[in-house]
């Protein structure tokens, strides 16, 4: 693993790849109880706090607070005539949705494809492909932290997508010489899906493919991983694998005259 | 079923529901915390611990100040505006105060933080024993030497390997460009690697 690149523009020495790794390699071994700890700090401190608020209200005379309930209910009641109101106050209060859903809230999760499909295979067929992604074994999946795993991985939202990403990036001159390679991949899936931060962890030994893989990684959507049925970041490792010599390949980049292939 | 009886649904409803709004609530239940802090506590704990166990000499000190960080926010969750800002950018900013006041502090009483390396609460992830033993040498030698680092290096390295986020999330906890993250985060290593090779050297 050498020649190992940052940034589709900017190569690494060794001696900071090293670093890099050894920074990434730290874990830090957090009490197991500090958690159940801080957390019932915080309930008590949240408890105290209301008290404190009921007493503040105790002191007010009876008159303003029948004045302020009633001020509270007008502006409810007013404000469940504007319809944007009315829907946060239904999800609020846990009624059902009216209507078509808000997009950002069935974006996250949901996919084309069921999720066997994509993570049974482990990796896709094809001229340019790419290995389901695993979470990286990093700080936050050490078993010394207390907090739970995300209950999902990230997972590609449309794989053919993703393939046809791949294929565009993938340099024609490499694929007319018959030049391919594997290239190790580690990016950060935001909760949004999208991707933050490709870096190439195992290198194909060719620079180009290892730029290619980068720009095909920036292109790639995924459904995030979920903790607590909530979307989180994480990092994942995947394999980009450029392999050369089909016709379909060769008339990938060619179909898509609007992406044109960086040039090799 | 006769009208009269307490089964009937009309009667029974409404009187169970003044009676359980009015019910004080049972001695020792847990209220718990507002649900939106709950999932922010549970979310971003540990990257905060993270972040701050990476600028600070003990794993005790990293609990006072991560304990302090969300008894802040806890106390300060009305001013927080979810317009303005996403609660981990919210969080890590108070972090980030924190830290300062703490390394401030220290200053103010001759102290320097650069205890890392007596630490056992940094372990390596080494696979086989001999190598542990020299990968944890390493380790202390460039935690020790990432401790002398001006404030700005170190925060944005334990931004990335200490809490482990990427560029843009970093980017938006700094308030600065994602690039710029890249740039700092990069000439930030290449000091740590001159602070190494130093630190190796005096060592020797």
């Amino acid at each position: 693993m050498t020649n190992e690149h940052r940034t589709g523009t900017c190569t690494w020495p060794d001696e900071l790849v090293r670093l890099d790794r050894e920074l990434r390699g730290i874990v830090i071994d957090e009490r197991d109880s500090f958690g159940d700890e801080l957390r019932a700090r915080l309930v008590e401190e949240h408890r105290r706090g209301r008290r404190d608020a009921a007493r503040v209200w105790r002191g007010v005379p009876r008159r303003r607070q029948l004045a302020a309930a009633a001020a509270i209910v007008a502006l409810f009641a007013v404000s469940l005539g504007v319809p944007p109101v009315r829907a946060s106050w239904a999800r609020l209060l846990g009624f059902p949705a009216t209507g078509a859903p808000e997009p950002a809230q069935v974006a996250p999760g949901q996919t084309t494809r069921s999720s066997s499909a994509i993570n049974g295979t482990g990796q896709w067929e094809g001229t340019a492909s790419v290995t389901v992604p695993r979470p990286r074994q990093g700080v936050g999946e050490s078993p010394d932290i207390a907090l739970p795993l995300p209950a999902t991985v990230p997972h590609l939202v449309d794989p053919d997508e993703a393939q046809r990403t791949v294929a565009e990036e993938y340099p024609p001159l490499l694929q007319r010489v018959g030049i391919g390679g594997t290239v190790g991949v580690r990016v950060r899936v935001d909760p949004d899906g999208s991707t933050d931060s490709p870096e190439v962890v195992a290198s194909s030994g060719v620079a180009q493919l290892d730029v290619a893989a980068l720009r095909a990684t920036r292109g790639l959507r995924f459904a995030p991983a979920t903790r607590g049925g909530q979307p989180v970041g994480i990092w994942v490792e995947f394999s980009i694998i450029f392999r050369p010599g089909t016709d379909e390949l060769r008339r990938g980049p060619r179909s898509q005259e609007t992406r044109v292939p960086p040039s090799g | 079923m006769g009208t009269d009886s307490v089964d009937a649904p009309h009667m029974a409803r409404p009187l169970a529901g003044v009676a359980a709004f009015r019910r004080p609530k049972a001695r020792g239940s847990d209220p718990g915390l507002p649900p939106d802090f709950e999932a922010w506590f549970r979310d971003h704990r540990e990257a905060v611990y993270r972040f701050v166990r990476f600028r600070v000499a003990t794993r005790e000190i990293a609990e006072d100040i991560t304990s302090e960080v969300f008894l802040k926010a806890l106390r300060s969750l009305r001013s927080y505006d979810s317009r303005r800002s996403a609660p981990r950018t919210w969080l890590f900013r108070i972090a980030r105060n924190a830290v300062t006041d703490h390394l401030r502090a220290l200053r103010r009483h001759g102290s320097r933080q650069v205890s890392i390396d007596l630490v056992p609460g940094l372990a390596s992830r080494a696979p086989s024993q001999e190598e542990q033993v020299l990968e944890e040498e390493r380790k202390r030698l460039v935690m020790t030497s990432m401790a002398t680092l001006r404030q700005a290096d170190q925060e944005i390295l334990s931004l990335r390997y200490g809490a482990d986020l990427g560029n843009r999330e970093i980017a938006e906890t700094l308030g600065i460009t994602a690039n710029a993250v890249a740039v700092r985060i990069h000439r930030a290593l290449e000091t740590l690697r001159a602070a190494v090779a130093k630190q190796s050297d005096e060592d020797d």
